[in-house]
């Protein structure tokens, strides 16, 4: 046994070498055992220079046409917004997504697509502060980012219910907003085209097509406010002709939804929209679904649709059951339009049937059946002239009717529906798919798409404030 | 790395442990050896632990009994010996310098089974000296060898109190493992493992579906000795961050002294999926409006029955079929599996060299293969089928390991452990994947051959057969399989400068090559795609390589004969480094199976992303008497993962245990031998995710499209990513255990109750940013809140009957646990105490059950009485409630033992329950709301109108103006079980047997069983059954598969 002074002695060594350890714990080798070694990702270092700020840029471009494609395997805006009016039909087994085309939506329906839109509002503002700091001189790259930052908002405000918060985010600093009306939102992305078209001051091929395509979601915005005659005025054919699109594109090089045109991946590939009609099986009867266009049986040259069954390969409907009936438009990797001349001559058609100018409409709607832009890949061959419809109201019915095919599949139907109600005094029964719904049961009375429970993680927000308008 | 430094680090060390040393003279030293037996003149008892106490000496015995201590103080010694299944013994000798003193020992057999030595982050350590409750799995060799033991989880299910162990589902799948419940909100509660000192990674990885595999499942467990659970931070805190969840420690076997010992085990058996696939129903009916066409009617929306509708598409329903199509031999692909496994091990050596050397082959077919009408389908067209389609779930392990321990000199000991294992796994598409097998076939029509309007065939014309969507035949033809390489091996060494010093040294890897690979040739698999028969495939690489290194010193002083003081510095460092690329292709050539032939491709690859922990620890332990043991500690910590603005974290702990019953003031009870009680406190922690706390940009590619184009052009580009959190630290848990154990009736009852309470600060919680926020990210991990998780464990061993000819022996284990959300702090923005998840499924409230599920509450009543319930009898309210938590609060466990004949059969059943929780029937929730709606609840009208009023909640729901409010709550239901875990019977060979083929007694047959029946009113599939982890860490299941049943016959011959 030891004696105890030793024992004093080796506490005291010991505690010596506790210190010790201590200390070579604080030393220097320290940090190099522990300092991240994270090679692959990309640190705020590599961003502060004119070339991040063109790819932060281009990223934002890319989140903007989440609305129709939107990162993977899902149903975008401009689909969901398409079923829940009267162009696509649900065909696969999701019942989320039944509910949006049976117009019966929940708030905490999880497929409403709002992240994917609102979000990306970020990534445009990141680019545009990044654009402004690196690129100065780039006026038409900065105006494309305050257009698709109005587009973006457009977009909320014509497809979302009232009580829409427009916060933001400016280096990790949050700021929560407040619901707002759909004309507030829609005030607020006039905001940024305005900007969009006052900065954007140069003459090239890339400022001009930037320009045009503001024109187009400018005058857009002018119709939603009831400023008909100011928003034709934005986009006659000589600041706007009617083959101009600005188009939304996808990789072709590269696998996967999310490079894949979202229209036809939901439509054409998985087959979980059916392009819709107006007459339908209910319970083994036919039976015409009220107010529903026929899209899939028109035979409409702008809108190419066929069976399932009558392209190869044949697409059969997820579910197995519904009526299967596929778009050829667009392509695996066919761009679609976010803004077109085709926008702007129905602009213009609008602004006339709003002054009660008939045969200005029919002259307008016309001569774009006479000589039809392209739309996707398909160039339709020419139509016949329409006649003149008898009345205001056959007139109304009309435009909306032509607009609807011009249009399909682009994200505007479910807002021309909401403005018959709102701005041509029609009743929900007379605008949207009513009655029997063919997969059992009964429309609902969904006119908008909910902002979902999930942005109740904005302390300010508590639902919608007005779901039926 | 700067190798100056590490020189420096190694040369300050050594000085320390020379400072540690200045103060003794090299005292004189003698040896104490002996032979320990049973009692009266018993045979001799291998591997036995001899403990001198007060000190780090230690010896195991050899097949002869013998131990010898070397350089053990002279002096009175006292001399501990631990063997399982005997009665521990404790003597003391007095040792003279230079001289050899014996001392040998006689142990009587104990009664209960209990191991007691278990190994702590400062070594080994008797259990009684711990202030904390460690569940041990005892003899774990001798469970693998007698019960039907297939993966690690088979081995934890329903064995220790507080262990919730949910099994993978499928095989191959991850096991989900939780020690005393959950405490984190947001980042993972599994319990971090060890493997000989090797810090290992037990992630999940890719299938292809829903259902993960787990780096666990490449654990052997024939390879192993014991498993030890550390249950929480009171007891972990010396493994520091991280170790909060739990640590569990694995021991793998090693050599002994003595001759080659052999042992070959063979298994051979059936899997099969016994599960009680539900009936599909269809109400045929028609309508006024075309009479003589039948249509499928709703209960929800059908004519009241009796009644006659004005409506002309109404449906009158007429009768009612239903159909199992699962149980129809005609169709099903539902077919007995097999599973088969060869091992062989051996050990031996000297007392300078010992080894370990095993091997070992496992086979197992799962309970799937391709009906035959699409195998004749295949072959009619010349095609052959694969045996990858034939048998889409399939699992192939193999395992080598060789541990070797030297004695290089009395006083330094070195052991190397490598195990490499390889395991290659299928799995069939299943879950919620777009093709899934269990999905086409569950999810039928309700009846057998054509009518109301069912497509008899795919859209490519391939005949159905009845099932849902697509052909089986061509599903099984998706093939997802993965490869998993391990390589876990270490090096221990020991240094015992002076009798009262003991360093230890341990440095190991774990790396492991995950490939994952899947595959559809040109012209297979369904056509879910316009391109999925053009052809698809994947190839991921995935790397893990941990690093662990660890050095303790520990120093063991004897002030008083009555005190002995024992003090451990330790420093510990942990790098686990992971980084993978993933590959895909689309449109292959006949032929073509790579990414490389493929028309289209992509590819990402993540450079390595580090964690790196650096520790440092010191423990000061006290035995007064050998009785009364006092542990205080700490541990610093530095990780990489901390936020810029957080350095390091402290973790402090104290321990007490006492043996009360050996106190002279104590009451002496002829029924009472033992009696300790334990508290303890510590700290621990959960890292923050890898990369968390860093600003990170992520890389892409847009198609830019300027003007009308017929193609846009791939331009590089990026977005924010991760926003980053130069604040974020561990999330910090306290715990405070006290409990007791006692042992009763001359040791024929052994009985511990253990209460926690366990705190979490800093909870590291994903707290949700409003998409409206425009962040780049929906979330953001922050220190924000609180939670608060205490509960109550239990574990009885009972011998019940002991006698020559039989015997009976009974385990029970209990727990319940309760895991509560304290504080989420204040919501900046209202000023507001913060709810987590508002509006969601899950939401966190202050004193709610953590990760509680919310749905809209409904009520029905049926009116009109006509026995169906319709849409209008169903009320869903709008605001939200709290239906619970979905993580099983209550365990329970009963494992009987019978010896019958003269001990040469034994018998061993276990049964286990699980309840106090919700879960999801994830089957009846999807097929009761989807097409074709065939589910018995939305078709018979003799279904309980509870369920009627369920489909019609989540389908239909209530609308109020425009909106609707649905809800499914009716599918979030009781989840509560018993379970007929395992039956084994285990007949020793007699020697008649065994002389001839000259092998050894202990050799034995085992009849084996896994999860024979299980009793419950839980509507779905099994509440077992489980596709994975939502991130809310309740169990998701749709349309899986439950666990199958086993019946295996084992060989296992000593030689």
């Amino acid at each position: 046994m030891m004696r105890f002074t030793g024992r004093t002695r080796w506490a005291a060594a010991a505690t010596i070498a506790g210190a010790m350890l201590t200390v070579a714990a604080c030393s220097n080798w320290k940090d190099e055992l522990l300092a991240p070694q994270n090679p692959g990702l990309i640190d705020p270092s590599a961003v502060g220079n004119p070339a991040a700020a063109m790819a932060l840029k281009v990223g934002a471009i890319g989140r903007i046409g989440f609305v129709f494609t939107c990162g993977g395997n899902n149903e975008c805006l401009w689909e969901e917004a398409g079923s829940l009016a009267d162009e696509y039909h649900n065909s696969d087994f999701q019942n989320t997504r039944q509910d949006i085309d049976q117009r019966s939506i929940s708030d905490d329906n999880g497929t409403v697509p709002w992240t994917t839109v609102t979000q990306n509002r970020g990534f445009v503002r990141d680019a545009i502060a990044t654009v402004k700091q690196f690129l100065p001189d780039s006026t038409a790259d900065l105006a494309e980012m305050y257009m698709g930052l109005g587009f973006l908002e457009m977009s909320l405000g014509e497809n979302y219910c009232n009580g829409i918060p427009l916060g933001h985010t400016i280096s990790g600093d949050i700021t929560y907003g407040s619901p707002l009306t759909n004309a507030q939102v829609l005030d607020s992305a006039a905001t940024h085209l305005d900007s969009a078209l006052s900065i954007n001051t140069g003459t090239g091929a890339n400022a001009t097509l930037v320009r045009q395509a503001s024109l187009v979601l400018k005058a857009r915005i002018l119709v939603d406010q009831g400023k008909y005659a100011a928003a034709a005025a934005l986009v006659p054919a000589s600041a706007v002709p009617s083959t101009y699109q600005y188009q939304f594109a996808t990789s072709t090089a590269k696998t996967g939804a999310a490079n894949d045109n979202g229209i036809w991946f939901i439509n054409n590939s998985t087959a979980r929209l059916s392009v819709s009609d107006s007459s339908e099986i209910v319970n083994g009867a036919p039976a015409v679904t009220k107010n529903a266009l026929p899209f899939a049986s028109a035979n409409d040259p702008r809108i190419v649709v066929k069976s399932g069954k009558a392209v190869s390969p044949q697409v059969g409907a997820e579910d197995t059951s519904t009526p299967m009936f596929v778009q050829l438009n667009w392509g695996r990797d066919t761009p679609i339009a976010m803004a077109s001349g085709i926008d702007a001559r129905l602009i213009e058609a609008e602004a006339k049937l709003n002054a009660s100018d008939i045969p200005g409409v029919m002259t307008i709607l016309n001569a774009l059946r006479a000589t039809p832009p392209s739309i996707g890949s398909v160039t339709p061959a020419a139509m016949p002239a329409l006649a003149a419809p008898a009345s205001q109201d056959a007139a109304v019915s009309l435009f909306f009717r032509e607009k609807a095919f011009w249009t399909f599949g682009r994200g505007q139907r479910l807002n021309d529906l909401r403005r018959l109600m709102r701005q041509y005094k029609r009743t929900e029964d007379q605008v949207f798919p009513t009655g029997s719904y063919f997969k059992g049961g009964t429309y609902g009375h969904s006119i908008q798409l909910p902002v979902p429970n999930s942005e109740r993680a904005n302390p300010l927000f508590t639902g919608c404030t007005d779901r039926n308008a | 790395m700067n190798l100056g430094r590490w020189k420096l680090f190694a040369a300050s060390s050594a000085v320390a442990l020379l400072l540690t040393g200045l103060g003794h003279k090299l005292g004189a030293q003698g040896t104490i050896s002996g032979r320990v037996t049973g009692t009266a003149g018993a045979a001799p008892i291998g591997e036995a632990r001899v403990l001198l106490l007060g000190t780090s000496i230690s010896g195991v015995t050899g097949d002869d009994g013998r131990f010898t201590l070397k350089n053990v103080p002279v002096g009175m010694a006292q001399v501990q010996v631990l063997r399982v299944g005997f009665q521990s013994l404790k003597k003391t000798a007095t040792v003279t310098a230079g001289a050899a003193t014996t001392l040998d020992f006689e142990l009587a057999i104990a009664v209960t089974q209990l191991e007691e030595v278990v190994t702590t982050a400062t070594g080994q350590q008797r259990k009684v000296e711990l202030g904390n409750a460690i569940s041990t799995l005892g003899d774990v060799a001798k469970t693998v060898e007698t019960r039907e033991i297939s993966s690690v989880s088979d081995m934890l299910v329903a064995k220790a109190p507080g262990v919730i162990v949910l099994p993978g589902s499928t095989l191959g799948g991850a096991p989900t493992i939780r020690v005393r419940g959950v405490s984190s909100i947001s980042l993972s509660n599994a319990p971090i493992w060890y493997v000989d000192g090797v810090r290992i990674s037990t992630g999940t990885t890719n299938s292809g579906t829903d259902t993960p595999f787990s780096l666990l499942n490449t654990l052997n467990p024939e390879e192993i000795e014991d498993i030890e659970i550390v249950k929480g931070p009171s007891a972990a805190t010396l493994y520091g961050t991280d170790a909060a969840n739990g640590v569990v420690v694995v021991t793998t076997k090693k050599g002994r002294a003595g001759s080659a010992r052999w042992g070959w085990s063979a298994e051979v058996g059936n899997v099969d999926d016994r599960t009680d696939y539900q009936d599909m129903y269809a109400n045929w009916g028609h309508t006024l409006g075309n009479p003589t066409r039948q249509v499928r009617c709703q209960l929800a929306t059908m004519a009241a029955p009796g009644t006659t509708p004005t409506s002309n598409t109404t449906c009158i329903s007429d009768s009612v079929t239903h159909y199992n199509l699962l149980d129809d031999p005609s169709r099903t692909f539902v077919h007995m599996g097999n599973r088969n496994l060869g091992a062989v091990q051996v050990s031996g050596g000297s007392d300078a060299v010992r080894y370990f050397v095993s091997g070992s082959l496992d086979n197992e077919l799962g309970p799937i293969q391709m009906p035959g009408f699409e195998q004749q389908r295949f072959q009619s067209g010349n095609i052959q089928v694969r045996d990858e389609w034939l048998h889409p779930l399939a699992q192939q392990k193999q395992s080598y390991r060789a541990n070797i321990s030297a004695t290089v000199s009395p006083k330094f000991d070195l052991s190397a452990n490598a195990a490499f294992s390889k395991s290659d796994n299928r799995i069939q598409p299943e879950s919620d994947l777009f093709i899934s097998l269990l999905y086409t076939g569950m999810q039928n029509y309700g009846f057998k051959g054509p009518g109301l309007d069912k497509e008899t065939t795919q859209s490519n014309g391939t005949p159905l057969n009845d099932y849902l969507q697509y052909a089986p035949g061509d599903i099984m033809q998706f093939t997802s399989e993965q490869d998993i390489q391990r390589m876990i091996g270490g090096f221990n060494a020991t240094w015992r400068p002076f009798a009262w010093m003991q360093n230890d040294g341990n440095i190991g890897l774990d790396l492991a090559n995950i490939n994952f690979f899947q595959i559809c040739r040109l012209n297979e698999c369904p056509p879910q795609s316009a391109t999925a028969r053009s052809g698809l495939v994947v190839d991921n690489r995935n790397n893990n390589r941990n690093m662990s290194a660890k050095l303790t010193s520990t120093s063991t002083w004897n002030a008083r004969q009555w005190a002995n003081l024992k003090t451990t510095f330790g420093a510990d460092y942990t790098n686990l480094e992971s980084d993978n690329v993933n590959s895909s292709g689309t449109v292959l050539p006949p032929g073509g199976t790579t990414v490389g032939a493929a028309t289209n491709f992509a590819t990402s690859e993540n450079q390595p992303t580090v964690v790196k922990t650096l520790g440092v620890y010191v423990q000061e332990q006290a035995a007064f008497r050998d009785r009364l043991f006092l542990t205080v500690a700490a541990r610093s910590d530095q990780n990489s993962a901390f936020g810029s603005n957080f350095q390091r974290v402290l973790y402090p702990k104290a321990a007490l245990s006492w043996i009360a019953s050996d106190e002279s003031f104590f009451p002496k009870y002829t029924w009472l031998n033992q009696f300790r009680l334990r508290a303890s406190y510590g700290a621990s922690g959960v890292q923050p995710g890898r990369t968390a706390g860093l600003i990170t940009f992520a890389p892409g590619t847009v198609a830019l499209a300027r003007g009308v184009t017929s193609a846009g052009t791939d331009t590089p580009s990026l977005v924010a990513s991760n926003p980053g959190n130069a604040d974020l630290k561990p999330e910090r848990s306290t715990e405070l255990e006290t409990g007791f154990e006692t042992q009763l009736l001359n040791n024929r009852v052994h009985f511990e109750y253990t209460f926690y309470n366990k705190k979490t600060h800093d909870a590291l919680i994903s707290v949700p940013i409003a998409a409206s926020a425009a962040a780049s990210t929906t979330s953001l991990l922050e220190n924000v809140g609180s939670t608060r998780n205490y509960g109550h464990e239990m574990q009885l061993n009972a011998q019940l009957v002991d006698s020559r000819r039989f015997g009976w022996d009974v385990t029970l284990t209990g727990s319940h646990n309760t895991a509560l959300v304290v504080d989420l702090g204040i919501d900046a923005s209202t000023g507001k105490a913060r709810i987590l998840g508002a509006g969601t499924l899950t939401e966190n409230h202050n004193g709610d059950p953590i990760n509680s599920q919310w749905y809209h509450p409904y009520t029905f009543h049926d009116d009109n009485g006509d026995g169906v319930v319709q849409v209008a009898e169903v009320h869903v309210d709008s605001s939200f409630a709290n239906f619970g938590n979905g993580i099983p609060r209550d365990i329970f466990s009963i494992q009987n033992g019978f010896d019958l004949f003269g001990r040469r059969l034994r018998i061993n059943a276990l049964f286990d329950y699980k309840g106090g929780y919700s879960t999801q029937d994830g089957a009846n929730n999807f097929q009761c709301n989807s097409s074709p709606l065939a589910c018995r609840e939305t078709q018979d009208p003799t279904a309980p109108q509870w369920e009627q009023a369920r489909a019609i909640a989540k389908t239909y729901g209530t609308n109020i103006g425009s909106t609707s409010f649905k809800s499914g709550a009716g599918y979030f239901i009781n989840g509560q079980f018993w379970k007929f875990r395992e039956l084994s019977a285990v007949v020793t060979l007699p020697d008649a047997i065994i002389r001839p083929i000259r092998a050894q007694n202990g050799s034995s047959i085992v009849f084996g069983a896994r999860n024979l029946h299980m009793w419950t009113k839980f509507t779905g599939i099994d509440p077992e059954a489980n596709a994975g982890l939502n991130g809310s860490e309740t169990q998701f299941e749709f349309q899986t598969a439950a666990a199958p049943t086993y019946f295996t016959v084992r060989l296992n011959l000593k030689y």
